[in-house]
Parts: structure tokens; sequence; C-alpha cells
């Protein structure tokens, strides 16, 4: 449904209804993650009431990790993991070093910029590998469900 | 109780304040509106708030001209659009992902500058209401619409020029193009790549006046993370407004009305539990999406990077 | 070119990934004392943190110095795990006291101090050392100093509507703000006192809208707690209001306008404990801040001319709640 939404639909499976229901279990992950957190981690709730509150900005990163796993719900894993090493590496070198901990939020955010834009040297150097394997196919480029969802909102 | 609320007084307030607390979401969300029509997602907003709040403040803070922070605010937004634009356009970066970088590098590029620079909270004396003539002078709406801060104005007179770029303009044309079908645009000899730098950069400086109107022109102080999540609902209202000026216009008001009535019920003693206040803004801008969308349709090529395909 | 991004990302990368593995003790500890604090915002927020970092600058000057007194601090650990892997870090790596500035970090330090038997750890704002025998636990009783601005503030309004500018309805601000409201009333019954919750420790943006409500509903004299409140206070010297703080000294932001600010003195508390530990004692004590013991000290801004008579009134006041003649009674 992701990948092409008009082709799903020619091919008979409601769109709309398996986008709420998309929806509604990703906010149940994320209610789930939450719970997880409070009775797993913290042991109460913890409310300061800023942007990031308990879940200290993890809502956002967990956006990153899962576009760095393309999506993919396996691949979501390894990237969470190696997102969390990122992090917890810079707070450490931080400490080490005691250089101000905005620094580590700047270099945490270098970090998301620099690997996300060297995506297009792999994805060229797959494509070429693919073409002098004789296939003209490219891969097609991941779709984010943004444009989808909207369109859900009928 | 409840019919306090009715009184004059309260009712300017309420206006008055909401008026005030949409300016910022206004600037970023408008410019979102720009990138988003021409296909690109930028979640970075709040970190160009954040950047360019610190720059105005720090430059005014110095040379005690305030144009000149302003203008600040608006280089270093245009800096952080241009680089955007770079990764976005040029690299075909995921631009979800990307914008998350640069919201954290303008989080951490301001808290560190402050440190490094101010080192503890000062103020400043920051753009002053300017009384409209005549109809400052009108009982209530005097107040409320025509005497503002002259960034107010500004953030209120982008919505009809924003609206008028994008319908009635060659330029405007051409966004809409790039954003429904980059294809079809490229082939009739539309440059993709230069709408989408316009618009990013153009957001990008949009976003530096927001954090401008907060530093210099509403609060007169700068303060580490004090655009709170601002960024991030501004590109919620984009959506919300259904990638229209007036639709923008309509989110960023309701949810600063709603949030400065919800200031007044808890003055006035209204027992609603604070907690139930705070959270109105939000559900009461759910309610409203969900009612009123119909056919809302996002630009085809919005996030998706542009491909010639040869 | 796109090599180097590559390498660079890919050192940048393992890097930060090699250290997240690494963690080695350091040296056994000389003979200074080494302090480490984790905190959940910035060392200068004018208020929670700020108020922790100062008393520790305090207590390093009155030690003789840095190099008798080390202090390192994590700031803007508002991600608890992040804060739970920077106490067990302090830990691991020797520092006599590792201070976890917040009430949020207590699961976690409950797991770690058990696992670090010669390091002592204090928590703040709590009165729970969970029964270890190295945890200490420190809080501030705000409710007496909110009490004394309540009753200055009653005495120096004219309009008899005294606005307050709190964050979210709990714990440490909600303590300030009861206080402060049993102040207004013990002085003046029929004056009214209005609180709006603005639901945020940061929006600055709503609390200065926030102080514009009370402003309009007529207050002249208004009261807040946590960082937020800068846009408040920029607000109140506009409308020439008079402000009251707590935790920090707030009158640099308005020197005109600040009246007193509630300043926790933590040092009170940590003296105490630093020399507890330096006897042998680790933990299992809990210590409260307040105007009796000097933990709290109403600071009054030199700048604004407080009255005789005003400044008679808070002194006893403040004199009452100490000696026990002058009770808090909170909702």
């Amino acid at each position: 449904m992701g990948q092409n939404p008009h082709a799903s639909r020619y091919a008979g499976i409601k769109v709309p209804r398996y986008m709420v229901l998309a929806l509604l279990l990703s906010g149940a992950f994320a209610g789930l993650a939450g719970a997880v957190q409070v009775f797993g981690v913290n042991y109460r709730m913890i409310t300061d009431g800023s942007a990031s509150g308990f879940t200290g900005g993890a809502g956002f990163n967990g956006i990153v990790a899962a576009l760095f796993g393309q999506l993919h719900p396996i691949w979501s894993i390894p990237a969470s993991i190696l997102f969390g090493a990122l992090l917890v590496g810079a707070n450490k070198m931080q400490r080490m070093t005691q250089v101000p901990s905005a620094l580590v939020t700047v270099l945490n955010g270098l970090v998301v910029i620099f690997v996300v834009s060297s995506e297009i040297w792999r994805r060229r150097r797959q494509r070429r590998r693919m073409a002098v394997a004789g296939s003209d196919e490219t891969p097609p480029p991941p779709v984010d469900k943004k444009p989808q969802q909207a369109e859900a909102g009928a | 109780m409840i019919s306090d609320l009715l009184s004059v007084t309260v009712l300017i307030g309420i206006l008055a304040s909401g008026i005030r607390l949409a300016t910022p979401y206004l600037y970023a969300a408008i410019g979102e509106t720009f990138g988003q029509k021409s296909g690109v997602l930028n979640l970075g907003v709040e970190g160009q708030m954040l950047l360019g709040s610190f720059a105005a403040f720090y430059v005014t803070f110095k040379t005690g001209n305030l144009w000149l922070g302003l203008l600040t605010a608006m280089l270093v937004g245009a800096l952080m659009g241009l680089a955007m634009a770079y990764v976005t356009v040029n690299l075909h970066a995921q631009q979800g992902i990307s914008g998350i970088g640069f919201y954290l590098f303008g989080l951490g590029m301001s808290e560190l500058l402050f440190q490094s620079l101010m080192g503890s909270v000062e103020t400043i004396q920051g753009f002053p209401k300017v009384h409209i003539p005549v109809l400052s002078d009108i009982p209530g709406i005097g107040e409320i619409f025509f005497s503002q801060n002259v960034l107010v104005y500004g953030a209120y007179l982008l919505v009809p020029l924003a609206w008028f770029v994008l319908n009635k303009t060659t330029l405007g044309l051409k966004i809409r193009a790039v954003g429904e079908n980059p294809d079809a645009a490229d082939s009739l000899g539309v440059s993709v790549a230069r709408v989408r730098y316009f618009t990013i950069i153009l957001g990008g400086t949009l976003s530096g006046i927001a954090g401008a109107s907060l530093s210099i022109a509403l609060l007169n102080v700068f303060q580490q993370g004090m655009t709170s999540g601002q960024g991030f609902i501004a590109v919620a209202l984009v959506y919300f407004g259904a990638w229209r000026p007036v639709g923008v216009l309509g989110g960023a008001l309701l949810f600063s009305l709603v949030n400065s009535l919800q200031l007044w019920i808890q003055v006035l003693g209204i027992p609603i539990p604070s907690d139930i206040a705070v959270m109105m803004p939000y559900v009461l801008t759910i309610l409203v999406l969900v009612a009123t969308v119909s056919r809302v349709r996002a630009p085809s090529a919005l996030s998706k990077p542009f491909e010639r395909e040869d | 070119m796109k090599k180097i991004y590559w390498l660079v990302s890919l050192i940048v990368v393992l890097s930060m990934v090699l250290s997240a593995c690494g963690g080695q003790a350091t040296q056994a500890p000389e003979k200074k004392f080494r302090v480490a604090v984790v905190m959940p915002s910035a060392i200068n927020d004018l208020a929670f943190s700020q108020s922790m970092y100062d008393a520790l600058v305090r207590i390093q000057q009155e030690m003789g110095g840095p190099d008798k007194f080390e202090i390192v601090y994590s700031e803007n650990m508002f991600v608890v795990d992040d804060a739970a892997a920077a106490i067990r870090d302090y830990a691991t790596q020797g520092y006599d006291l590792v201070i976890a500035h917040g009430s949020q970090y207590g699961s976690s330090l409950q797991e770690i101090a058990p696992d670090f038997p010669k390091t002592s750890f204090a928590w703040g704002t709590t009165a729970d050392t969970f029964g270890q025998p190295n945890i200490f636990a420190y809080e501030a009783a705000s409710q007496e100093g909110g009490y004394v601005n309540g009753v200055l503030a009653a005495t120096l309004s004219t309009s008899d509507v005294i606005g307050v500018v709190g964050p979210i309805e709990t714990g440490d601000a909600k303590l300030y703000v009861d206080g402060f409201k049993a102040g207004v009333l013990a002085t003046k019954p029929d004056a009214t006192v209005n609180v709006n919750y603005i639901g945020s420790f940061s929006d600055t943006a709503l609390a200065a809208e926030a102080a514009n409500t009370h402003i309009a509903a007529g207050a002249d004299v208004l009261t807040g707690t946590a960082q937020m409140v800068v846009g408040a206070i920029g607000k109140a010297q506009e409308a020439n209001a008079l402000w009251f703080g707590t935790q920090s000294n707030q009158s640099s932001l308005a020197p005109k306008i600040v009246v007193a600010s509630q300043v926790y003195h933590w040092e009170v508390a940590l003296r105490e404990i630093i020399s507890l530990i330096k006897a042998g004692t680790l933990g299992g004590k809990s210590f409260t801040a307040n105007l009796a013991n000097g933990g709290e000290v109403i600071e009054f801004n030199p700048d604004y001319a407080l009255s005789a008579d005003a400044k008679a009134l808070a002194d006893k006041t403040i004199q009452g709640i100490k000696d026990g003649s002058i009770t808090i009674t909170l909702p």
C-alpha cells in the first residue's frame, strides 16, 4: 500500500481501512513503548511537561531509527540499536571530556545529516551494480508514507 | 463563572494574546507551506527557529540595532535552508531524517553559542508596539488588532502575500507544478532544483524570522530551548491548513486562541483541572481537523526526491 | 569526495559507538573531594539546575578551590536513560559523591546504588532514600519561602489582585504555589490570587502570555516558578508589576521590579552530606532545606527600595516560620 496506493486500490485492497489499521497499530506500538518506559524502566510516570516529557525525545529518535531501518520492521531493530549506541557514546564522550552537552546535540545532528546524505552514494553504487549485471531495473526509491496519509484523511 | 469569560476585558485579553501567540507559528508554517507545496518536507524548522532566535537576540544585544538582529536571523535561517536544500535536492537525502538532523544541529548550536557567547539570561528592548493611527483608537478592536509590534503585523500580512504568490503568479504555478508532478514540470523546462532551492531557502528565512519574533519582539529574552516544540507544531499546521495559507492562518489562530483561552479559564477560577485545560488546544485542533477534512490532498511529490529518469 | 563523506561519518560513528562500550575506572581518587552531578536542565536556567550548581560552586570556594573540591556535571539530562548512564559512569570512575538532581532519576538510582557500595549518592528533590545505606535524599520546603513571598506580595499589592504563573501542578512547583497563596490570604483574606499552570517547564512564550493574562485581570504583583518564567518576568517589567522569584535569585533579570527571591542554598545540606561521607557514613539520611536551617534564604533585591515596614514584616514572618509560631496549612 505504501509503495503504490493506486495499484493497491485496483487490486481490491481497501486503502483507507488498512491505512487506519496501520496507523492504529503504530499508535498502539508507540503507546506500548511509553508503557514499557513507565512500567519497565522508570517505575513511575514522569512528567516534566516539555515537548519531550518522560520519553525524553525518544519519540523523535524513534522516527529517525525507523527511517534508518528503511521502514522495515525487522531492520529497525539493528538500526535502533546502532542509533542508541551512537547517542550513548556521544554522552560518554561528553562526560569524559566535559565538553558542553550542547556540543553532543550538535554532533548528533551532524551525524544524522551526514549518514542520511551518504545514502545517495550507496544507491548509485547499487544501480551501477545492477546495470553491470545486465538488468535495467532501478530499485524503487523508498517511498514515505506521508503523501498517502493525507489521502487517508477522507 | 463561565459568564466571566464573556466580559469585554477577558475577550480582548484572549484575542490579543492569541494574536501574539500565533505570530511565530504563522511565519514558520507559511514558510513550510512553500516548501511542502514544492514537494519538500522540512522537519528542521524548530532548529532554524532556535538558531534564528539566538542570532537575532545576540546581534541586537551587542549592537542595539533591532533591524540588524532581524536581518541576521533571516540570514541564519537562509543559510540553514541552503544546507537543507543541498542535502535534499542534490543528495536526495530522506527529508524526514535530514530535517531531524537539522533540528538537532540548530538546537545544539543555539545552546552552544548561548553558553559561550552569553552565559546567562539577559533581556533587551525589543520591537515596541506600533499603534496604527486612528485604527488603534477604536475601543476593543483597536487594542487587539492595531497595537501590536511590527513583526506581528508582518506575520498576518504574510498570509495574503503567500496566497497571492502561490495562486496568482507564475512562480506559484511552478512551485505547485513541481510539487504535484516534477517529471512533467521538468519536461516543460521548469528547473525543479531551482524552484525547490527557492522554497526551502525561503522557508528557512521565514523560520529565522519566526525565531526572531520570539526573542526580539514578543519576549525580549533568549533562553535555551525556548521555542519548546513550536517548530514541529508549525509543520503540523501546514497539514492542518491543507497546504493553503488561509488554512494555516486558521490553524495557527485556532491553536493560539484556545491556548490563551485556557490561560484565562484558569485565572477566572473556572473549575477545569489545570491538566485538562492545558490539553485543550491540542484536543480541539484534532477535533476540528477530523470534523472538517474532506478531500484534502497533499502535494503528490511531497518528500520524494526528484531524480531525472534517463 | 564520496569516499571522504563515508570515511568521516564512519570515524565519527565508530568513535561514538566505541566510547559507548568503553568505561573503565580511572586511577584511585586523590585527596581532593570529587563530586559529580546529573541535572535535567541547563546550569544557567535561573531555576532548578542552577540552584544546585551554584551551591556546589559555593562549597568549592569554601573548601579551597578546584584542587580540593572537584565538580563535574552533566546538564540537560532530561532523558532518564541518559542520566542513568551518566550516574553509573561517574560512580564507576570513583567519584566520592554522585548527585542525581531530579526526582525522575529515582528508580535508576535505586538500581545503580547497590552496585557501588563505596560511592555515596544523593537524590533530590525527595525524602526517600530507598532504605539504602549509600543514598542521601534532599528536598526543599518551598512552601515556606512561598509563604513569606506571599505575605510580602499581599502587603505591597495595591490592587489586591495577585497572579501566579506555574509550570505543571506537581511537586516542588505546587508546594511553592500553595505556600504562596496561603501567605497572601493570611495577610489579606479578601485578596484574589489567580493561578495558571501553563503545562510546560520550557514554553517561555506561553508563560509570557500567562503573565499578560494576570495583568489584564488586574494583578500588580506576580510570581512564578520554573525556568520559563523569564518570559513572565519580562511582561511584569513592561507592566510595572512586582515580581517574586523562587529557586534562584532572579533580581538580575528585572532589577526594577523583582522584590525578593527564595533561593535554594543546597550547600547547607551538602556540607552535612560531605562531612558524613568523610566520617564514613555514605547515606541513609534525608535533608530538608528550609528557612530554619538556612537551606532556603529569602534574598532581597538591593535595587528595589523595600519600605522598612514591609521588610520588618518579612523578617517577622521568616522568624515565625523558623520558630514554629507560624504554621502553613496546605490544601
